[in-house]
C-alpha cells in the first residue's frame, strides 16, 4: 500500500516537473520569438534612433552610450507595444521620451558621472567631416527646447499633425499651431544666428 | 519654400550623420544589458552610497541604542551634540540617495511626451518636498531634544538666566536648526530652478489651447 502511494506521488512529482519544464520551454521559445521580432523591427527602423540621437546628443561624447540606453529601454517597453499604433509611432514616442529623460536626469545629478576616455574608448574628433550646413542646422535646433525639438523632428520626418499630436499628447490642431511657431522660430535662428 | 529648405537641410544632415554611425550595432548584445555604461555607472554609484550610508547608520544607531537604552548611559548635552549631528547627517544622506535612486530607476517611456513632462514635474516636486520635510522633521526634533537635554542639565526652566554664555550659544544653535530647513528649501529651489522652469515652460507649451 505504502509502495503504491509512493509510486503515485513520485509519478505526480515527475509530471509536475515535466509540466513546469514545458511551460518554461514554451515561454522561452515565445521570448526568443519576441526578441527576434524586436531585433528585426529595430534593424528596419534603426535610422530613426540615430536621428533622435543626433538631434539631442549631437557632438556629445556619450552619444553611442545614449543610443544603447534607448535600445535597452525600447526593449524593456516592447511588451507594452500592442499594435494599436504603427511601430514607428511607438518607437518615436519611447525613443523621444528616453532621450528627454536622459537629459533631465543628467541635470538632477550633482555632477555628471564621467568615464575616462580610456574606460569608454572615445574616438578623437575628426575635423573636416562635418559640413557647415549640418553644424548650422544642429546649432539652430539646439536652441529649441526638448519638446520643440521633438515636434520639429516629427515634422521633418514627414509625420502628419495627427501622428505628432498622438506622440506628443496634444490635439491635432494644437500640433499644427505649435509646429508653425517652431518652424518660424527655427528659420529665424538659421537666418540670424539666434532667435 | 522655407519649409522645403528645412526638410532638405535635415535630409542632407542626416545622410552624413548616418554615415558617422558606421559601426554595426549588435542589438542582441545591447538588449541583454540592464543599462548602458554611463547609466549603469550612475546607478551603481548611487547604490553604493545607499549601502554605505545605511550600513553606517545601522551600526551607528545600533551602538547608540545599546549605549543609551541598554546600558542607560547619561551624557551631558555637549557630548550628545556631535553624536546627534553625525546621526542626522547619516539619515539625511540615506534619504537623499534613496530618493535619487527612485527617480533614476522610474521611467515613463510609454506615455505621451506631455504626460511624461507632467510625471517628471510631479517627481521633481516630490523630491523637493521629501528633502524639505526630512530635514525639517529631523532638525526640529534635534532642536527639541537639545532644549530638553539642556533644561534637564540645568535643572528646569526656573534656572534659566539671560546672562549665561552657554545659554546664548544654545539659543543661537536652536535658531540655526530652525532656519536650516528653510535655507535648504531655498537652496533646493535654486538647484532645480533651471530644470523646473524648463518643465513649466514645456507644460505651458503643451497646455496652451490653439491660439
Amino acid at each position: 500500500m505504502i509502495k503504491i502511494q509512493f509510486k503515485i506521488r513520485f509519478t505526480d512529482f515527475i509530471c509536475n516537473i515535466r509540466n513546469d519544464l514545458n511551460d518554461k520551454l514554451g515561454s522561452y521559445s515565445i521570448y526568443l520569438k519576441v526578441k527576434d521580432e524586436f531585433i528585426a523591427l529595430i534593424n528596419q527602423h534603426q535610422g530613426i534612433l540615430h536621428k533622435i540621437c543626433n538631434l539631442y546628443f549631437y557632438r556629445n561624447p556619450y552619444k553611442e552610450d545614449y543610443y544603447q540606453e534607448m535600445l535597452i529601454r525600447l526593449w524593456k517597453a516592447y511588451p507594452s507595444f500592442g499594435n494599436q499604433s504603427k511601430f514607428s509611432t511607438w518607437l518615436y514616442r519611447v525613443a523621444l521620451n528616453t532621450a528627454i529623460d536622459i537629459i533631465r536626469k543628467q541635470s538632477l545629478q550633482p555632477r555628471h558621472a564621467e568615464l575616462s576616455k580610456f574606460e569608454y574608448n572615445i574616438p578623437e574628433g575628426e575635423p573636416g567631416i562635418e559640413s557647415d550646413q549640418k553644424d548650422k542646422l544642429h546649432q539652430a535646433i539646439d536652441q529649441l527646447s526638448d519638446i520643440e525639438k521633438a515636434i520639429i523632428i516629427l515634422h521633418l520626418e514627414e509625420h502628419s499633425y495627427r501622428e505628432i499630436g498622438e506622440i506628443i499628447g496634444i490635439s491635432e490642431g494644437n500640433a499644427g499651431v505649435r509646429l508653425n511657431r517652431i518652424k518660424n522660430q527655427l528659420i529665424k535662428i538659421l537666418a540670424n544666428g539666434k532667435y | 519654400m522655407e519649409n522645403i529648405d528645412l526638410k532638405m537641410m535635415w535630409h542632407n544632415a542626416n545622410i552624413q550623420n548616418l554615415e558617422d554611425f558606421s559601426g554595426e550595432t549588435k542589438i542582441e548584445e545591447i538588449i541583454r544589458m540592464n543599462h548602458s555604461k554611463v547609466t549603469a555607472k550612475v546607478l551603481s554609484d548611487i547604490k553604493l552610497k545607499i549601502i554605505l550610508y545605511s550600513t553606517i547608520s545601522a551600526i551607528y544607531f545600533g551602538l547608540m541604542f545599546y549605549a543609551f537604552v541598554y546600558l542607560g548611559l547619561h551624557l551631558s548635552l555637549v557630548s550628545i551634540l556631535p553624536l546627534s549631528v553625525v546621526g542626522l547627517f547619516l539619515i539625511t544622506q540615506t534619504i537623499t540617495e534613496i530618493n535619487r535612486f527612485l527617480v533614476f530607476t522610474k521611467n515613463t517611456d510609454n506615455l505621451s511626451l506631455k504626460e511624461s513632462v507632467i510625471c517628471f514635474h510631479r517627481k521633481l516636486n516630490r523630491i523637493k518636498t521629501v528633502d524639505f520635510l526630512s530635514y525639517l522633521i529631523l532638525l526640529y526634533l534635534l532642536a527639541i531634544w537639545i532644549i530638553r537635554g539642556y533644561l534637564r542639565d540645568i535643572g528646569g526652566f526656573q534656572n534659566l538666566s539671560g546672562s549665561n554664555a552657554m545659554q546664548t550659544f544654545i539659543l543661537i544653535l536652536i535658531v540655526i536648526l530652525f532656519l536650516i530647513p528653510w535655507f535648504l528649501k531655498y537652496q533646493n529651489n535654486q538647484r532645480y530652478r533651471k530644470i523646473d522652469s524648463s518643465l513649466i515652460e514645456s507644460m505651458k507649451l503643451l497646455n496652451d489651447e490653439e491660439d
